[in-house]
């Protein structure tokens, strides 16, 4: 499961790292940014799976 | 979308989210059997609300978009909950074509 969510965390990067290359070319403004708010909400979702894999892999039984 | 949220929303949310990374990570020292993972998942279900509300923006949307929000994250937890019986139960309730006693 780790390893998927590292798939998960690289597709997000490289959607990021494309948003960054559109924006600077001026793809995007007040009115065209729904692939912004898009990949924000994937990119946040992937962060929420963590939220709870990190915990239930790395932290229960820790302290033993 | 409305107007967006200004960006000290954005900070303090982040700051809170690293607080209470700081908080489960410390409880995670002390040994208080079954509790640990009550208040570890207590405070993961908090973490998802902040991200939920302020970086997904529910906290401004609509009704319709917060029910689809709660019935995907609540795909998610039966995701994890199936898989966390699976991973919990295994070595209690071995599965039939397992090999025998490898933990």
């Amino acid at each position: 499961m780790t390893g998927v969510h590292a798939l998960h965390l690289a597709i997000g990067v490289g959607a990021v790292v494309w948003l960054a290359w559109r924006a600077h070319h001026g793809a995007f403004d007040a009115a065209r940014h729904d692939a912004v708010e898009v990949t924000g909400l994937y990119w946040h979702f992937v962060d929420c799976v963590w939220v709870f894999l990190y915990p239930l892999f790395y932290l229960m039984g820790y302290g033993r | 979308m409305n107007s967006p949220a200004p960006p000290r929303v954005y900070l303090w949310t982040w700051v809170a989210l690293m607080a209470l990374l700081a908080s489960t990570f410390a409880s995670a020292h002390f040994r208080l059997g079954a509790l640990n993972a009550i208040i570890n998942l207590a405070i993961s279900a908090a973490k998802t609300v902040l991200v939920a509300l302020f970086f997904m923006h529910l906290r401004r949307a609509g009704a319709l978009i917060v029910v689809f929000a709660i019935a995907a994250l609540f795909g998610l937890a039966l995701l994890f909950g199936l898989s966390g019986t699976d991973y919990l139960t295994r070595h209690a309730i071995p599965a039939a074509w397992e090999s025998p006693a490898t933990y």
